[in-house]
């Protein structure tokens, strides 16, 4: 079950992620990104970290992604309603694209990273509130102020200048 | 098979691929940031893969912290380009040159 699970949303991730690199409507990619954000979020069911999953639909898949559906409303400038995106500097990107991905298979080949069972725990919410007020309440406390600046800020910016 | 571990870290490695691509080569602000958000993920991704055989989950919590900067960090993103918008009349990377107005 859980195997069938794993290869299943990885190869939804895969999928979604390849699309998003080809397509070139902008409408399509904010939809193909709530596909990949959904399929991370029972990606992470699978890893025993459920709690993240269900902020991850909250978060992700619900506030970004209407976040920049009224991005692309917003700022779309032909009538009938297609935003088409091309593309520039190919060769640099994939280029780039590839020495990171090297990069990346490098470094995890040679790691020692043994052959892990995934765990899976009980009782994580109630874990993660202890956690967040003893362990971590400095960060808590941060990204509660980070949050209120973030809102003065937006809401600063969104609204019309007088002198534009 | 694949272990488990190796095939999260493979997924999170082609997320923060795709999003470095993503970021490199479309030409539209929002897109872009999609990209962002792709690579964000990726992070996270390995973050909880590396989590999910200990039993105090740390990575998960580190996860969360990660999620709600990409919050933050989408809606002050998505602010300025509005703003882009309106000054400029368009999104395009290639055509926002110039800094004063």
């Amino acid at each position: 079950m859980n195997e069938v699970g794993m290869y299943f949303f990885g190869l939804l991730i895969f999928l979604s992620g390849l699309t998003l690199i080809f397509t070139e409507n902008l409408i399509y990619a904010a939809f193909l990104l709530a596909l990949c954000l959904l399929s991370i979020a029972g990606f992470y069911v699978i890893y025993n970290a459920s709690f993240l999953a269900v902020i991850q639909i909250l978060i992700y898949a619900a506030g970004i992604l209407i976040l920049i559906a009224f991005g692309i409303m917003l700022t779309k400038r032909s009538p009938e309603g297609k935003v088409i995106v091309g593309y520039h500097l190919l060769f640099f990107g994939s280029l780039v694209t590839l020495g990171m991905a090297l990069l990346i298979y490098a470094l995890v080949g040679s790691s020692t990273i043994g052959p892990h069972e995934i765990i899976h725990t009980t009782g994580q919410v109630r874990e993660i509130g202890i956690r967040f007020l003893t362990q971590y309440i400095l960060a808590f406390e941060l990204i509660a102020f980070l949050l209120l600046v973030v809102l003065v800020g937006a809401s600063y910016l969104g609204k019309k200048s007088q002198h534009a | 098979m694949l272990d488990p571990i190796i095939f999260g870290l493979m997924i999170g490695a082609f997320l923060f691929c795709t999003g470095i691509l993503i970021v490199i080569i479309k030409k539209n602000a929002i897109f872009v940031m999609i990209g962002i958000e792709l690579m964000l993920n990726g992070a996270s991704v390995n973050l909880v893969v590396f989590s999910s055989s200990d039993p105090n989950i740390e990575g998960q919590l580190m996860g969360i912290f990660v999620v709600v900067l990409a919050a933050a960090e989408s809606v002050v993103a998505l602010a300025i380009m509005l703003n882009i918008f309106r000054h400029f009349q368009t999104l395009d990377l290639n055509s926002l040159k110039k800094l004063k107005h």
